[in-house]
């Protein structure tokens, strides 16, 4: 075998094992399928075929299902945080964690008191970082109290509401399509 | 389940397979079958087996040291439904039969 022929074999290894963790977690079967296929391919045909495994890791079903959620989660955290700090219109605050933990509630319908606590916390958080460090955005006036703060636990209300909704459309069309929920 | 209509990688997958439907097919040979590459293939097969249209089990390699390769097939359910997507495909007769006058 020429030099070039072994950096292609392990290339092609180094692709396909690649592959293989990718979706051993939850396609243990496919992952040792991938393995079991590329050990037996012709050398002219094994690194066309690993590239490809790689890329099958990426679009296969389900392979990004334990990570979309939290980082739509954290996203949600990050833009509600962001607009608590720049505006305190408590109309408009109500109608994006509306909006947010609606979509949160769509995107996972099994995790709508999850998507709710986390949402309609974060203005009551916003604001107990304001009380404990004294930093204050440009618009607050006045120091709070812990008091004045946790009031505002009640958003969990508007945001439980807008997850349940999300959930119940989010199931609705998973039936519908024959998706898994 | 619903069964949604499958792409056209799935139906050269599923018409592939009906072809010999007792046959157990390895996935590189399904590929050169079909023409498509890993990176289509797997994905599909997956669904397919997903939607339980595709069986599949273990081969052991014929030479030792060399891991088990996965074969596939359909399930009389995947056959079915294969069938009824080659009849839905065809064209329907006129009000003569099909037959021209």
């Amino acid at each position: 075998m020429t030099v070039d022929g072994n950096l292609q074999n392990w290339l092609a290894d180094g692709l396909v094992r690649h592959a293989a963790k990718g979706l051993r977690r939850r396609r243990p079967d496919w992952a040792d399928a991938m393995l079991g296929e590329a050990a037996t391919l012709p050398q002219s045909e094994r690194i066309r075929w690993a590239i490809g495994c790689a890329v099958a890791s990426y679009r296969a079903p389900g392979r990004f299902d334990g990570v979309i959620y939290p980082l739509a989660l954290l996203a949600g955290i990050a833009l509600m945080a962001a607009y608590q700090w720049s505006a305190d219109e408590s109309l408009r605050t109500v109608a994006v964690i509306a909006l947010i933990g609606g979509a949160l509630g769509l995107l996972r319908p099994r995790r709508v008191w999850v998507s709710a606590a986390t949402v309609g916390l974060v203005v009551a958080a916003v604001n107990a970082f304001e009380t404990i460090t004294s930093l204050r955005p440009a618009y607050e006036m006045h120091q709070h109290t812990f008091l004045h703060d946790a009031r505002w636990v009640v958003l969990m209300v508007p945001a439980l509401i807008a997850s349940g909704l999300g959930g119940y459309v989010g199931r609705k069309l998973r039936s519908a399509t024959g998706a898994p929920a | 389940m619903r069964n949604r209509t499958p792409s056209p990688q799935s139906r050269a997958i599923l018409e592939a397979l009906l072809a010999q439907p007792l046959e157990w097919r390895y996935g590189y040979e399904l590929s050169k079958l079909v023409g498509l590459g890993s990176g289509t293939l797997y994905p599909v097969l997956i669904r397919l087996h997903d939607r339980g249209l595709l069986e599949s089990k273990w081969v052991e390699a014929e030479r030792p040291g060399r891991p088990a390769r996965h074969a596939y097939r359909l399930t009389p359910r995947g056959a079915a439904f294969t069938h009824a997507l080659g009849k839905a495909r065809e064209p329907s007769p006129g009000p003569t039969g099909g037959v021209l006058a």
